[in-house]
């Protein structure tokens, strides 16, 4: 009877070791990025709402844009504030590049809750919102004089009747002093999707 | 009233000779067995219902990997006409056809995703390994073989075009999921899927041979190439162009006492 226990135990966790290994296999044509370019502005990604995990902006002349090797986005949640950290290149020349807008008073508790952020615009000049730039692997605060970050579409994204991830859509810009310089960053967009691989709280 | 017999007997004299001509086409009819069947190269149209799968940096705008393959496949009965001199033959005829139509993925993964429903608020994709649509057509095919060499000869080389026209007898579109257990969708997937037209238009060139063996039948193969539809009578796929093959038995008619 002991030993017919430990059998039944053995197999629920192989069980289950393959169904997390199937379920984390499950969706990889999701996770790749497809770049469009825009017509009218042909260096970046095209606007678009079907989590194609890209996004684009002009940095002064130079082109910021997500690539096909580092994660275009992660979402940390530490203790209610919510960073969304935009990883990417800086034009053809593949130096890193990241845009990290932090946000307070934001708490998903996983990454479906993102959803509450559907047709929500934030001021990067208010005092619950910090934007960072690591440009070559050096982070640079940044001191924003106008701008903002605008979530315009949020969609839970379902296969096969499954729950795969939640789609996060929108543009930024903003104005700012950056290394005692000033910035501008334009033509912002990012059309991103976020699952348990990308959605990080603690 | 010289003029009016005059007139009498020329129209009597061409009647005969068109008679006369008549009989002689009446002794070159026969009626030819067919089959074959062409293969197209397809281009994958741009369909809003599947989620692009796009090469990143590579060179080019982008690239689809969902790819298309597309066919036809015929059997008939025509009837033919030889010039009299053996150098033409014209057919007309029925045929039966039917085309079959694919649209896959030819990478990693095995399946492309099928956007099922959209919402303001939500996507919902099915993962879809395979489309595939056959469609049944009845046809008239219009063709002419043109023999360039001896028509004494044991094998004879032609060459030939021709054309078809199709009309639509049933179609039927196949779903295969990645997971069976959304088998049961399948019917909402093939409403989305846009069916062919009523018609289809053909035309085609090539050459062939012709084995003419005493007391057999005549046997011709003939090599389609190229075979251009000219109405885009399919599923996301445009057929471009295709080459084939063809296979017919000729039946001679009985030749009428002269």
């Amino acid at each position: 009877m002991k030993n017919s226990k430990i059998q039944l135990i053995k197999l629920g966790c192989y069980l289950s070791l393959y169904l997390s290994v199937i379920g984390c296999s499950n969706n990889l044509g999701l996770e790749k990025s497809v770049f469009i370019s825009d017509p009218q502005d042909p260096g970046l990604p095209i606007y678009s709402e079907m989590g194609y995990n890209t996004f684009g902006a002009h940095y002064d002349r130079s082109n910021v844009i997500s690539n096909n090797f580092q994660t275009p986005i992660k979402v940390i949640n530490r203790a209610g504030v919510t960073s969304f950290i935009f990883t990417g290149q800086r034009d053809m020349y593949f130096s890193e590049f990241v845009i990290q807008f932090t946000i307070s008073g934001t708490n998903p508790q996983s990454y479906s809750d993102l959803i509450s952020l559907d047709n929500s615009f934030i001021d990067l000049t208010s005092s619950n919102c910090v934007v960072t730039i690591r440009d070559e692997g050096v982070d640079y605060p940044v001191q924003i004089l106008d701008g903002s970050l605008n979530f315009k579409k949020a969609r839970s994204v379902k296969v096969d009747n499954q729950m795969a991830e939640t789609t996060l859509s929108g543009t930024f810009e903003f104005h700012a002093i950056i290394n005692q310089f000033p910035v501008t960053m334009s033509s912002g967009r990012f059309d991103v999707g976020v699952d348990a691989a990308n959605f990080y709280k603690y | 009233m010289q003029t009016l017999s005059m007139m009498k007997f020329k129209l009597l004299f061409y009647a005969l000779l068109l008679s006369r001509s008549l009989v002689a086409q009446k002794n070159n009819l026969s009626i030819e067995l067919e089959t074959g069947g062409t293969l197209f190269y397809a281009q994958t149209t741009d369909k809003s219902y599947f989620r692009k799968d796009v090469i990143y940096y590579e060179g080019s705008d982008y690239s689809q990997r969902v790819v298309s393959a597309y066919g036809t496949y015929f059997g008939g009965l025509k009837l033919q006409l030889q010039s009299r001199n053996e150098r033409w033959k014209f057919s007309s005829g029925l045929r039966f056809i039917q085309t079959y139509g694919d649209l896959a993925k030819n990478s990693d993964p095995d399946y492309f995703y099928f956007l099922y429903q959209q919402t303001s608020s939500s996507l919902e994709y099915l993962r879809v390994k395979e489309i595939t649509q056959t469609t049944n057509y009845v046809g008239l095919p219009l063709e002419a073989r043109f023999f360039p060499f001896h028509k004494d000869n044991t094998v004879r080389l032609f060459f030939t075009a021709g054309t078809q026209i199709g009309y639509k007898l049933a179609t039927k579109t196949k779903i295969i999921f990645a997971d069976p257990n959304m088998n049961p969708l399948a019917s909402a997937v093939q409403s989305k899927v846009e069916q062919p037209d009523d018609f289809s238009a053909t035309v085609y060139g090539g050459a062939g041979l012709e084995l003419h063996k005493p007391s057999i039948p005549v046997i011709s193969v003939t090599v389609i190439f190229p075979s251009v539809m000219l109405v885009n009578h399919t599923m996301p796929a445009t057929p471009l162009a295709g080459a084939g093959l063809q296979l017919s038995i000729q039946l001679p008619h009985k030749k009428s006492k002269q």
